[in-house]
């Protein structure tokens, strides 16, 4: 941990060294903005793991890792802070993706009428399984750990606290 | 809620600067712990943020605006069949319409000023999409402003293609 420290310090001590060249020389200058932009990973790392000295002892590749965690933590935190929830949505053989705000629906069938419009589309889900079959599409969405589950299956909240992902399907069964 | 999300950026950004200019290390040690519940807080308090914000003024502006360019770099615009790129600062516009604004001055020739510019008509016949951190492509619009360039890290510009889902998702 004291390495990690003297690292760390030593990095910060370079960088205010060689802001008053930074106007001089463009060479410098870049070299000026790698510096920041190391600094500043590491100290958003540190901000958010009590583990991060531990890491920072450890191999560059670690802390690199550990940043882009970081930065989407605070990407998730900020959506949750300001009362929105985005997810992406892709359908298939539709190469541009496309972002919902799950906060902003009231529900599963508001859900489905979104994305009805969004894609030009109409989208079959679970609680529609049993009615007409002349629906093309079906709506899966990846949940915490990565497996495909139909929507609809689960209360909406429940949905809410499990959904990472969502994807308009080929619907290739026929009823 | 919104108002306050680019002063806590802000904060961020000069309580990184007071790191960066502290060398001595017991204030080292401690400085990393604190910002994450002083952040919190001033998220929940109105008047604690609006302080902050101020009180933070008038530190080294040239150290400032290093930080700013390196937290926030442009992002490359493709436009679709040509090799060479551009690049443009998202910082520097406060909305979607000024970036379309800026895409069309950028590739439409003898481009004049339209009222009634967005999007989905800045550049006739293509698609305004970009890339996140995770390498997605995505079409720009969905997110609000501020969320859409934290996470922009490339602009692709496409051809609308024969294809009539394409053209009614811009409606």
């Amino acid at each position: 941990m004291g390495r990690g420290r003297s690292s760390s310090s030593s990095s910060i001590e370079s960088s205010s060294k060689s802001n008053p060249f930074g106007a001089s020389s463009s060479t410098r200058n870049l070299s000026t903005d790698l510096r920041l932009g190391l600094s500043f990973g590491t100290s958003s790392g540190t901000q958010y793991f009590n583990g991060g000295y531990g890491y920072s002892v450890a191999a560059p590749a670690v802390e690199d890792a550990e940043y882009v965690a970081a930065v989407e933590e605070e990407e998730e935190n900020e959506c949750n802070s300001v009362g929105s929830f985005y997810v992406k949505v892709n359908m298939e053989g539709v190469p541009i993706g496309r972002k919902i705000d799950l906060m902003s629906l009231n529900g599963y069938r508001d859900l489905i009428r979104t994305l009805d419009f969004m894609f030009n589309a109409s989208i079959l889900w679970a609680e529609e399984e049993d009615m007409c079959n002349e629906k093309s599409h079906v709506l899966t969405y990846a949940d915490k750990e990565g497996d495909w589950m139909m929507v609809g299956d689960v209360p909406w909240e429940m949905f809410l606290s499990t959904v990472r992902r969502l994807k308009i399907s080929r619907a290739n069964y026929h009823y | 809620m919104n108002s306050f999300e680019p002063q806590s950026q802000d904060s961020l950004q000069r309580r990184f600067h007071q790191d960066n200019s502290t060398t001595q290390q017991p204030r080292d040690t401690t400085t990393p712990f604190i910002p994450k519940p002083a952040s919190k807080n001033h998220n929940n308090s109105n008047s604690s943020s609006g302080a902050a914000g101020r009180s933070f003024q008038g530190f080294g502006l040239n150290v400032e605006d290093d930080l700013v360019s390196s937290v926030v770099p442009p992002v490359t615009v493709v436009l679709e069949g040509r090799s060479i790129c551009q690049r443009i600062s998202l910082d520097k516009h406060g909305s979607y319409q000024s970036l379309a604004s800026a895409l069309r001055q950028m590739f439409v020739d003898g481009a004049d000023s339209t009222d009634d510019l967005d999007l989905s008509n800045a550049i006739p016949g293509h698609l305004i999409a970009y890339e996140d951190m995770e390498n997605d492509l995505l079409l720009a619009g969905d997110l609000t402003w501020k969320d859409f360039v934290r996470v922009a890290k490339r602009i692709r510009i496409l051809p609308v293609k024969g294809n009539t889902r394409q053209v009614k998702r811009n409606e």
